[in-house]
């Protein structure tokens, strides 16, 4: 019977490299060593397939800020520190009433005119000049905001990376390339970047539409903001200014319908027409009727 | 002689000469507004942070710049250069031509530093050896991001102010 079950055992490892990686070091790989099977280290295998390696928010932390390095890499930083202070005020303000208050967030623009926003694990946040741009009032830029912290607060990429080969280590190790970093760690932030700029599931897009609503309802601002965004971006997807975001994100008109839907479950109070323009304007200094 | 003066005019007027361009004092703290350029010169006044100020002429580490006041006639006098940010502005559409001016004479220009062109793991890494150096540099980055967090009392006074809900 334990002979059976060995070799069913040894079957579901060929096409598995988490239990290649255990069973050469029980020795089972040698056929004449048998007595030296440590049936204890098969089982923890089969547990770490089953089981998606726990990230704890501060190793979340640590990784977001090796995927933020990636993401200034690419575009830069516009030190606009004004417009900076400005944003971490509105992005914290609805981080404290987001799902995950408790997590350290930092908001930062970057110097490209793309319209695009990115979340990081951890916490780090940044929009584009482009987007800043576009967004007409401080209502719609905290609709995009909330967006994003709701793919923080959601752990979107980190449920991308749980589910990627590069995580298919074992708890152990991915617990010690969280401690210690080196190769495995970059790995690990290679692959949530590559989650970061390849796009998202569609159904994460829909799902941080949805709670940026909520988002918007609990810190009072006006939520059909949200829609306002939306239908902005589907005016630059028309005109193909928003190439980038077109290839990562389902089409604004698909995001405005399943959000329509999505809110007859949802349970918000009236809009309450905050959209503080005046406040806006004053801080990013964007002189809207010149441009 | 006199070709090296010329040579003399040539490199260190353009640092010298008048720049004018809008600037502010900040973000953290302000700074005096001086009537010499050392630090030993007599305050004018003090200019809290975030001042907007026009800067008329840079010279090394101080820069001469003008104050509007609230009575009128507007004050200059030198500040010291760590002390000042560039305003932000925000870009606006140009026409055809100058976009094609532009792109034009982008070829001649160097690439920014800190910066990485190559998408890590979408198009591939040109140099693996460039990208840790400008990870690095974005680190910092990233550490200057963490140092800008608000605290709770400029929280609340924001959701005041903006009659948010508390």
């Amino acid at each position: 019977m334990i002979r059976v079950s060995l070799m069913l055992l040894m079957l579901f490892a060929c096409g598995n490299p988490v239990l290649a990686f255990n069973f050469s070091i029980g020795g089972f790989g040698n056929g004449d060593r048998n007595s030296a099977i440590d049936i204890r280290r098969i089982q923890q295998g089969l547990r770490l397939i089953s089981a998606l390696v726990p990230i704890s928010d501060q190793d979340e932390i640590k990784l977001g800020r090796g995927v933020a390095a990636r993401v200034i890499s690419r575009f830069g930083i516009d030190y606009n520190l004004e417009a900076t202070y400005y944003l971490n005020l509105l992005g914290t303000t609805i981080s404290q009433r987001a799902d995950r208050p408790g997590l350290p967030y930092h908001f930062a623009i970057l110097d490209t005119d793309d319209v695009n926003a990115y979340a990081c694990p951890g916490g780090f946040v940044f929009i584009t000049r482009g987007a800043l741009n576009m967004v007409q009032d401080e209502a719609e830029l905290a609709a995009v905001l909330s967006h994003e912290i709701a793919h923080v607060t959601e752990r979107h990429i980190i449920k991308a990376l749980q589910h990627s080969q590069a995580m298919k280590i074992g708890a152990q190790m991915a617990a010690d390339a969280f401690t210690n970093g080196g190769p495995l760690f970059e790995k690990m932030i290679n692959t949530a970047t590559d989650s970061l700029f390849k796009g998202l599931k569609k159904g994460d897009e829909y799902d941080a539409d949805r709670k940026a609503i909520a988002y918007l309802d609990r810190t009072g601002y006006d939520y059909p903001a949200m829609f306002d965004v939306l239908n902005l971006l589907d005016q630059r997807r028309k005109a193909g200014q928003t190439k980038v975001l077109a290839k990562t994100h389902p089409s604004p008109a698909s995001r405005i319908r399943k959000l329509r839907k999505a809110m007859r479950k949802l349970t918000l109070d009236r809009p309450t027409g905050i959209r503080l323009r005046a406040r806006f304007d004053q801080r990013l200094q964007i002189k809207k009727s010149s441009s | 002689m006199r070709t090296l003066a010329i040579l003399f005019v040539l490199v260190l007027l353009p640092g010298l000469t008048a720049s004018a361009g809008e600037y502010y004092i900040g973000p953290r703290a302000g700074a005096d507004l001086l009537q010499a350029p050392r630090s030993s010169a007599d305050v004018i006044q003090h200019l809290p942070r975030l001042t907007n100020i026009t800067v008329i002429r840079k010279r090394r580490s101080w820069w001469k710049a003008e104050v509007s006041t609230d009575h009128g006639s507007p004050i200059t006098g030198w500040i010291s250069a760590g002390a000042i940010r560039k305003q932000y502005q925000p870009k606006r559409a140009t026409s055809a031509l100058a976009s094609s001016i532009s792109s034009f004479f982008s070829m001649f220009r160097r690439p920014p530093t800190g910066k990485q062109t190559a998408v890590l793991g979408v198009r591939g890494l040109e140099n693996e050896a460039k990208l840790g150096k400008a990870n690095k540099v974005s680190m910092n980055t990233v550490k200057w991001m963490e140092g800008l967090r608000v605290g709770n009392t400029e929280v609340s006074k924001f959701v005041r102010e903006g009659d948010l809900n508390p």
